[in-house]
């Protein structure tokens, strides 16, 4: 008998040793939750917005996003701008060190911001530093490169093509990869507008004005990596002179940043540790002194471990009765509204804080705020469907009539239960400073059934809306992704709109993600599910879309008016003018031509105890520093 | 019993190369990219085509050898690798190689598939035990309730009402995550569950069979008490199927526990499967599917071993 307790036993001790092997470490000062673990603390390939705010714990580009949205000095003191917004210089802090003592130079950023336009390294977001003049040259001619190495036979279409010279082309091809490395690198410093000047200037040249890049020189992808630690993890594959990665050197222990934490520790799908930098220029005024991701990828438990106190924020509450939560919040706001009406934004925290708990019922621990995104529908511009028929929304008083009716308020407070802001325009309004969006089109279902009366669909003696041909109006297909109930929600809701308000057919149909996306890059739809989050503050970001001949301008739409006023726009240097053609630009969209359906600004819903945590800004860019947190206990 | 052992070894390496083959050829054929970033930004083409040639997603009979070669060490001892058991990069995790995700992953899921395993013994064997001595009766019924409970809940409804109860109301356990006994409790407990009440049935059924036999009567009329008939004759043999049933039960409880280790924010290997599925992240789908292989060989065969061990009369 005994016998059956021995595997038991073993098990048990087991148990104890694997678990007694693991390594705790006391709470950090600021814990929170992410839904899934960091995808990448490589600076120069990260995409996503969480491997972003990490990489403001530990790097610090020369710029940064102060909480009001604006641009502020961060590695760099400051910089001069030219005349005509196209050349930067920077001037680097001096004393600036990263966390291992080695300073921090020019020569370092340069070394990154090559490291992000090198197609080698795959960066997702190489295209923001395509502005720089002669990096989308240098672009393609590496590729090309890379691709005349893959391939020898293809060297007599490359250089008919242009790519190479001949003589270059064969001493490519007789060279072994470390000699078409250095040729390569010869030939950024030769193409490409960026120059260390000296240990503490870097100098940028870019192809044409950019008024908005020390937006982007604020961004992620624009930090320094410490040159020793990427130049010892890089080896360049001999024969195919593409440069391989030891993607180690991400991890603790090997990872140097400049910025005012290190890493300590990260265990995938589990946690990283943040912990302070005592090298970082301004280390006595970061507030934590140390900062922990852990990994919950359920919504609900993330909750209950935000209840028990166990973590202090949550980035991005996902649980399916957040709307119930908002609901509680607002009932606490409806207390007190007199104080809070008076509060401005910036301030709501502080002043939540310092008001009376909520009772049952109530709560203000959960907090909406807008992003820098806009939730909007396409619609297929293009004369003819995929299948051949033709497409009644090539008219734009049709898309028009589409968005009159189009009861944005029923469906932010019935639908989505999220309360946004509402949002006739694309930039989402308040977000980019000085720029004002238009007001886009009303919910007017009266002006909506004209203008499709004015199109040409009047409705028959049966009450089917028929052409002059006496064609009726074909069925209106909305195409959404299965993933999120959201979309399924909101298509549904349009379709018995526009159903109720024009009297035409609409259906939905539902794909799962990866269909749906194939479709709308086919332009196999007549409405679609849509959304964008901008990346840099300027209205670009998000009018750039629109653009004829853009690779994410699904919806077929090519206005030569739109295109022309972008191009003034790029070329007009005083940043007023320039925002005011813009705005005329987005008017056009959103007033006139309609080729997408915007909705609302898109929110983020944060919980956190506005009292104990301090330090998040509730500016759209969302651009949150773990540098500015603190909680008080 | 050698000769089974060394035959199921050298069978081994046979069984894992059709599962590489099978898993290899059907996560080949899930539509969709790896290098696709699930919130639809793509990168340029020239990126696109640079991690691919990288990765050797080009040329599926490629990757097939090269990734065979690594994995298995061939390539490390014919100089070609600088590592033997190289199981590559994640595709979808682009920090981590598979084999570090696995170092990572792999401790936590044993220890929690075991502790699970062996709650699951002590509530099953109990119960069982308790059920099968007084068939019929109302302890019989309540835990055979019982039983039927712990099958019939899903394991994330099980999980949250834990969760609240025992570590929101009561704060005797964290909300989630790893680190120390505590951690283990509620998860394993979560996951237990239905395999105590598999084991709970199995035993009562055994235990009701045995009883009935010959030998207990004998034992019995040589003047035994009641419990060493029980535990020492009618439960040695009523065990043998649950031994049998272990098997497999250990292997499925240290890698299907997906829905425990995301309602207890577990960082096991698990919902790595699940999301490298999702994301075609292949690397690490063939590493995960080897590794559960190679678990589900080696406990069916420990237990084979067990088996003879417990009951003499088996030779192997």
């Amino acid at each position: 008998m005994l016998k059956i307790f021995v595997p038991i036993l073993v098990l048990a001790s087991l148990i104890a040793v694997v678990v007694s092997l693991d390594d705790e470490r006391p709470r950090a000062d600021v814990v929170l939750v992410h839904g899934t673990d960091l995808f990448t603390l490589d600076p120069q390939r990260m995409s996503y917005l969480h491997d972003l705010r990490a990489s403001r714990a530990i790097y610090e580009p020369l710029a940064t996003i102060l909480p009001d949205g604006s641009v502020g000095p961060a590695a760099a003191e400051s910089w001069e701008v030219s005349d005509d917004a196209s050349r930067y210089t920077f001037h680097l802090r001096s004393g600036l060190r990263f966390s291992n003592g080695d300073p921090v130079t020019a020569e370092d950023f340069k070394y990154a911001w090559r490291r992000a336009i090198l197609p080698d390294t795959a960066a997702t977001y190489s295209s923001l530093f395509l502005g720089i003049a002669g990096a989308r040259d240098f672009f393609n001619w590496r590729s090309d490169l890379l691709a005349l190495r893959a391939a020898p036979d293809r060297r007599d279409e490359l250089v008919d093509a242009g790519s190479f010279s001949a003589e270059e082309a064969d001493a490519i091809l007789a060279e072994d990869g470390e000699a078409s490395f250095r040729r390569t690198l010869d030939r950024f410093d030769e193409m490409v507008g960026l120059d260390a000047v000296d240990p503490h200037t870097l100098e940028v040249e870019l192809a044409g004005p950019l008024p908005y890049f020390l937006d982007l020189v604020a961004f992620g992808t624009f930090s320094p990596v410490h040159r020793p630690t990427l130049e010892a993890a890089t080896t360049i594959d001999p024969g195919t002179g593409r440069i391989e990665e030891d993607r180690s050197w991400t991890k603790p222990g090997r990872l140097i940043g400049n910025g005012p934490f290190e890493l300590v520790r990260w265990r995938f799908q589990r946690d990283c540790r943040f912990e302070r930098n005592p090298f970082y220029w301004n280390a006595e005024s970061i507030p934590a002194e140390s900062i922990e991701a852990v990994v919950i990828q359920d919504p609900n438990t993330a909750i209950l471990a935000f209840e028990a106190g166990e973590v202090d924020w949550i980035p991005d509450v996902r649980a399916e009765y957040r709307a119930d939560m908002i609901a509680e919040r607002l009932a606490y706001e409806d207390r007190f509204e007199a104080i809070l009406a008076e509060t401005e934004d910036a301030d709501l925290d502080r002043t939540l804080g310092t008001l009376p708990p909520p009772d049952a019922g109530e709560r203000r621990n959960i907090h909406t705020v807008d992003a820098f995104g806009t939730d909007f529908f396409h619609v297929n511009c293009r004369e003819r469907l995929v299948n051949g028929m033709p497409n009644p929304l090539v008219d734009p008083r049709v898309r028009r009539a589409l968005a009159l009716c189009i009861d944005k308020a029923a469906l932010v407070q019935r639908v989505t239960r999220l309360n946004e802001t509402t949002s006739g325009g694309f930039v989402p309004a308040g977000s980019i400073p000085g720029y004002q969006p238009p007001e886009g089109l009303p919910f007017d279902p009266d002006r909506g059934r004209a203008e499709l009366d004015a199109a040409g669909w009047r409705r028959d003696d049966a009450g089917v809306r028929r052409n002059p041909d006496g064609d009726p109006f074909p069925t209106l297909d909305i195409l959404f992704s299965t993933g999120s109930p959201r979309y399924k929600d909101l298509s549904l809701a349009l379709r018995d709109m526009w159903r109720r308000e024009l009297q035409i057919p609409a259906e939905t149909s539902g794909r799962p993600g990866n269909e749906y996306r194939a479709q709308l890059e086919m332009g196999n739809f007549m409405v679609a599910r849509g959304g964008w989050y901008g990346d840099y503050g300027d209205p670009t970001t998000f009018l750039d879309l629109n653009h004829s001949e853009d690779g994410n301008n699904h919806r077929g739409y090519a206005s030569p008016r739109y295109d022309e006023l972008l191009a003034t726009a790029a070329a007009t240097i005083d940043p007023e003018a320039r925002f005011r053609i813009l705005e005329e630009a987005e008017r056009i969209l959103v007033e006139e031509d309609l080729p997408i359906l915007p909705l609302c600004t898109y929110v983020t819903v944060y919980m956190y105890e506005p009292d104990r945590l301090l330090g998040l800004t509730r500016h759209p860019r969302l651009d949150q520093h773990p540098g500015r947190w603190s909680v008080r206990r | 019993m050698t000769g089974l052992v060394v035959r199921r070894l050298v069978q081994m390496p046979f069984i894992i190369l059709i599962v590489y083959t099978v898993t290899f050829a059907l996560a080949w054929l899930v539509p969709g990219n790896p290098l696709e970033s699930p919130d639809g930004r793509r990168p340029d083409q020239a990126v696109v085509d640079a991690m691919l040639a990288q990765y050797k997603l080009d040329d599926p009979v490629a990757f097939y050898f090269d990734y065979l070669g690594k994995a298995t060490g061939v390539s490390y001892l014919l100089g070609d690798a600088p590592r033997p058991f190289d199981l590559g990069p994640s595709l979808s995790q682009s920090d981590w190689t598979v084999n570090e995700i696995l170092a990572a992953g792999l401790p936590v899921s044993v220890s929690l598939g075991l502790a699970a395993i062996l709650i699951a013994l002590v509530l099953g064997l109990f119960a069982g035990v308790i059920g099968g001595l007084r068939p019929n009766t109302a302890l019989d019924a309540g835990t055979q309730a019982l039983a039927v409970i712990g099958i019939s809940l899903p394991s994330f409804v099980i999980g949250v009402m834990l969760l609240i109860l025992f570590a929101v109301k009561l704060g005797w356990f964290p909300i989630g995550g790893w680190g120390d006994l505590q951690h283990v409790v509620l998860p394993a407990f979560a996951l237990s569950l239905p395999f105590a009440a598999y084991i709970a049935r199995l035993t009562r059924f055994g235990m009701i069979d045995e009883m009935r036999k010959d030998y207990i009567r004998t034992a019995r009329a040589k003047g035994l008490p009641e419990r060493r008939v029980a535990m020492g004759h009618a439960l040695r043999n009523a065990f043998l199927p649950v031994l049998s049933s272990l098997g497999p039960a250990t292997a499925i409880a240290m890698t299907g526990s997906f829905v425990i280790e995301k309602v207890f924010a577990v960082p096991g290997i698990g919902r790595n499967f699940v999301d490298a599925v999702m994301a075609k992240d292949i690397t690490l789908i063939m590493g995960v599917v080897l590794v559960y292989s190679i678990l589900l060989v080696l406990f069916n065969l420990i237990v084979d071993v067990l088996y003879s061990w417990i009951d003499p009369r088996i030779s192997l």
